[in-house]
């Protein structure tokens, strides 16, 4: 049973502060990580593709149609 | 063991002392609910120290050797090392508050600990901002000196009688705490220190991948000049 005295607020600040910190490092090491493996996955796959002209999936689409189709 | 599952591995051994911290430990005589914070304080300044005994080992390693992967290893675990460092000097001053009576003062063991947070913020930024090859070099260097204040911030509370409590456990441990508390602080000690290898982990793959990144930038911009 959580009887908590009147000490609590200094106790569950002192556990939030904790928490907040070690959660918002994790979070930010984790979106750092994906964002570089991300950015090194695209620039990888652009210059295995150097020689190919960039092509955007809007091109693609209205080329498929021919170039007189609108 | 991969990244992920000591992730997930240090979670659950956290959410088990976080359970032991509410529910299972008595508080404190004489310090009541506020006692509980120790359950958490002490672990984490263990975690420190032992992030920046891998930051000594990995600094030497690298003088030594000169390979990189020491000093991303150092870098991480400083990083790591200060994050926990910052919390102990928070959580034991909300601890010190209704104790005490006061949120800080120049106690010679939160003195030398504030000391040695600044030591480490300095290593932090030494690495961040000076170029290589001097940045890790010159990191290395405070990665060495600065461990000098980890055991005066360990003996501080034998070698001055102080405010700040001895250490309850451990082989200088002059009390006998009782069973449930030795068990609650090992358990808790035991997920800290899973999560301190997660987050060193994760932090030495970003520093990979981004060396990994920056040579495969600099080599293609040599193939096509």
């Amino acid at each position: 049973m959580l009887g908590l005295d009147h000490y609590a607020p200094f106790l569950l600040s002192a556990f939030g502060i904790t928490l907040v910190v070690l959660v918002g490092y994790a979070l930010y090491l984790r979106s750092r990580l994906s964002g570089l493996r991300r950015r090194a996955a695209a620039y990888s796959g652009r210059n295995v593709n150097a020689a190919a002209p960039m092509v955007t999936s809007a091109q693609t689409a209205s080329s498929a149609k021919g170039p007189g189709a609108a | 063991m991969t990244t992920r599952a000591l992730g997930y591995a240090s979670l659950v051994m956290l959410l088990i002392a976080t359970y032991g911290i509410f529910f299972v430990a008595r508080p404190i005589s004489g310090e009541g609910d506020a006692g509980r914070i120790i359950y958490f304080h002490v672990p984490m300044a263990w975690v420190a120290f032992l992030a920046f005994f891998v930051v000594f080992g990995a600094s030497i390693a690298y003088l030594r050797t000169g390979n990189p992967r020491w000093d991303r290893l150092g870098r991480g675990s400083a990083e790591v090392g200060l994050i926990f460092t910052t919390l102990v000097l928070i959580t034991g001053s909300i601890w010190g508050y209704p104790i005490w009576n006061t949120w800080w003062t120049w106690d010679p063991k939160l003195t030398t600990t504030l000391i040695l947070w600044f030591m480490y913020l300095a290593y932090v930024m030494v690495r961040a901002y000076a170029e290589p090859p001097r940045g890790p070099r010159f990191a290395a260097v405070v990665g060495i000196v600065a461990f000098v204040d980890v055991p005066i911030v360990y003996m501080s509370s034998f070698w001055w009688r102080t405010l700040h409590p001895p250490p309850a456990i451990g082989p200088l441990a002059e009390a006998q705490p009782s069973p449930t508390i030795v068990w609650i602080l090992m358990l808790s000690l035991v997920a800290f220190t899973a999560l301190y290898a997660f987050l060193v982990r994760v932090r030495v793959e970003i520093e990979e991948t981004d060396a990994a990144f920056a040579m495969r930038g600099e080599l293609l911009s040599s193939a096509r000049a």
